[in-house]
């Protein structure tokens, strides 16, 4: 079957028309976080009775960190097999430590303090990759077991206390900055969700994911390299992570040990409500971008209407219920 | 592999390929040994070895352990590991996995201390209505074909939330009930060790002896199966979720009843230790692929793990990096153990 193993996969131009319409269509995913993120926003801006502008550009801030973390989560999940990437929470927290031990609260280690953040992501990569692909442990199970390791190195910087680890103060600055009325961290974002799509859509590297997601054995037929494909997902989602770590740090002023909590469960909230689907095959960065705005936004809500603070964790946990009984979306369930 | 002086075959002295017949017949009791871990109703061994191991190193640090006094509070965090691990346990049985036990389980210590002290009708009310929840879930994954990863992470959300809206700020006091409950001194035998042992023999032989059981197991591995032997898919579901739901308020009444006071985050480890007891226990995520002795022993010789750490010095700091590692190693033996009795196998 030359036509088959010639090595081009799936990248015709018929195939690529039609993920462009079906990325386009609304009720398949794309448009739906957007319509939920402006929703929350218009129910926002009503409740606290000004500030619109202000509410949003905060989001759109905030919910950049929320991006960064779930892009990663989203190319392993999209990956399929069962990808998950549960070390999420506890790179992010190591690369805080790291970078900010690096960087001493010095600017002129501001490269190094990077470097060695995103090194930490993957460094997990890889011990991940080994865990699932040469000793076919389940995914979920590997990276939370590869977290875990990771969350004894924090403990013990943690209890370190020491006091010099600092993020470089010209990266804060950066990351809270402002153009005029908008957030250059927010410009970031929109950045970082455009390459997304472009790698995903445009690239071999980015059509492969997808395949490989939607039938690992068809890829393979395909010419498709799986193993080494899910492996890369790993350490995209590794090195985001670790960049995550080293903003938020530097956002923070400075690292906890808790500092990634939120985005274990966040990271794949995002890539849920964002229109992916979650058992990978089909990827919607721009989702992920508005998903992670959305989250921001449920925050500022719940603040502005004096809600308890619980009713933050039960309307995201109700979106996401919400979300998963609506309209099927599975490529699998026609 | 070792070598033998009785070679079936000349050519002995080079070391024979595995799955060749004529191996030595030590290296085959060596495979026999190394491939018994991986098949069907020896899954138990496993984590029996482990748990034998771990109280074995901790006798030997410290020998005042070996009596009634000393297995209790050794034993003393066990109860809500093993129930957690058993209710995940239920839920892997059906093919899927539980994010929100450990949410779950701080929702119900916050019951506890909220409801409970004033209104115990209402209080076991609530809990009810929190296994219905459950059960809930588990129709949604299967109605709506959602992977239940991702249906329990909302609903994780849900519980911790209702959690922190009824209890922002951890604190509260358990009913004296639930506390004295768990601290019963029966005669001889610690409460602990009889908890455990019902627990393991009940829910084995549910799950692994009775008809019923074996539904239960088909939904994870044979729905198909199932449906054509004239059984319902959704009762079965449901009964694998609210099982799970139940055990999950045992736990969470267990934990309670350890901590003495409410807070919705107190579950938060219970996520890993559940998923690692499974694990551990001989378990999989396959669907039906259960091991439920196995399961009680995985939780017990997770909840062994501080102690463990704590009598031979080593820093708590390091427990979760020990966890994690302990984990990926009962892994790959499982999968060491798995491809071996399959070279056996093909012996045949």
């Amino acid at each position: 079957m030359p036509e088959l193993t010639d090595g081009r996969g799936p990248l015709s131009r018929a195939n690529r028309g039609r993920w462009l319409q079906l990325s386009l269509t609304p009720g398949s995913g794309f448009l739906m976080p957007f319509v939920a993120l402006i929703l929350v926003w218009i129910v926002t801006a009503a409740i606290a009775g000004r500030g619109a502008g202000g509410t949003l550009t905060a989001a759109i801030e905030v919910g950049t960190f929320s991006l960064l973390a779930g892009v990663g989560q989203m190319f392993v999940i999209t990956g399929g097999n069962g990808g998950i990437d549960l070390s999420v929470p506890n790179v992010i927290s190591l690369s805080a430590y790291v970078s900010a031990t690096v960087a001493s609260g010095s600017n002129g280690m501001l490269v190094p303090s990077l470097a060695a953040g995103i090194g930490v992501g993957i460094v997990a990569a890889i011990a991940s990759v080994i865990l699932i692909e040469l000793a076919r442990i389940p995914p979920i199970i590997a990276t939370l077991a590869v977290g875990f390791m990771l969350n004894s190195v924090v403990l013990e910087f943690a209890g370190s206390s020491n006091a010099t680890a600092l993020p470089s103060p010209g990266l804060g600055s950066f990351v809270s900055a402002d153009v005029g009325p908008i957030p250059v961290f927010g410009i970031v974002g929109v950045g970082l969700t455009v390459l997304a799509a472009l790698v995903l859509r445009r690239t071999r590297f980015g059509r492969a994911v997808e395949a490989v997601g939607q039938s690992g054995g068809a890829a393979r037929f395909a010419g498709i390299h799986v193993t080494r494909t899910r492996a890369l997902t790993y350490l995209i989602s590794g090195i985001c992570a670790g960049l995550a770590g080293v903003l938020l740090c530097a956002y923070a002023g400075g690292p906890t040990a808790n500092i990634g909590d939120p985005y274990e469960l966040g990271s794949i909230a995002v890539v849920v409500l964002g229109g992916c689907l979650v058992t990978g095959g089909r990827s919607n960065a721009p989702g992920i971008w508005a998903a992670g705005v959305l989250m921001s936004l449920v925050v500022t809500l719940v603040e502005v209407a004096h809600l308890a603070a619980g009713f933050q964790d039960i309307v995201e946990g109700l979106i996401i219920v919400a979300v998963l009984a609506g309209p099927t979306r599975s490529l699998t369930s026609k | 592999m070792t070598p033998t002086q009785s070679p079936p075959k000349p050519d002995a002295g080079s070391p024979p390929p595995l799955n060749s017949s004529g191996r030595p017949p030590a290296a085959r009791a060596v495979v026999k040994v190394l491939s018994v871990p991986s098949s069907g109703r020896n899954k138990w061994i496993l984590p029996a070895v482990l748990t034998i191991a771990m109280f074995v190193v901790i006798y030997l640090r410290n020998p005042s352990v070996l009596n009634y006094s000393g297995i209790s509070l050794l034993l003393a965090a066990s109860l809500p590991v093993c129930f957690a691990t058993v209710a995940q346990m239920f839920v892997t049985a059906a093919g899927d996995l539980d994010i929100a036990i450990g949410s779950f389980m701080g929702l119900v210590t916050v019951i506890t201390v909220v409801v409970m002290p004033n209104h115990v009708f209402l209080g076991v009310l609530a809990l009810i209505g929190l296994v219905c929840g459950y059960i809930a879930t588990g129709l949604v994954v299967l109605f709506r074909r959602v992977p239940a990863i991702v249906a329990t992470l909302g609903m994780s959300f849900v519980w911790l939330g209702v959690g922190l809206a009824l209890l922002p700020v951890p604190g509260g006091v358990v009913p004296s009930g639930i506390v004295k409950a768990i601290n019963l001194s029966p005669p001889l035998i610690p409460e602990t060790v009889l908890i455990l042992v019902v627990l393991a023999v009940v829910v084995e032989y549910g799950m692994m002896h009775t008809r019923y059981g074996a539904v239960l197991r088909g939904v994870g591995s044979n729905p198909e199966a199932v449906r054509s032997a004239g059984w319902s898919i959704p009762i079965a579901k449901a009964v694998l979720y609210g099982l799970a739901g139940i055990f999950g308020v045992l736990a969470g009444l267990a934990l309670s009843g350890e901590a003495t006071s409410g807070d919705p985050n107190l579950g938060s480890s219970y996520l890993f230790l559940s998923i690692a007891g499974v694990v551990i226990g001989g378990g999989g995520f396959t669907g039906g692929d259960i091991a439920p002795a196995g399961a009680v022993l995985g939780g017990l010789s997770m909840s062994l793990l501080t102690p463990l750490l704590a009598i031979t010095n080593v820093s708590s700091t390091y427990q979760d990096a020990v966890e994690g590692v302990l984990l990926v190693l009962i892994l790959l033996v499982k999968s060491a153990s798995t491809w071996i009795s399959s070279l056996e196998s093909n012996d045949a």
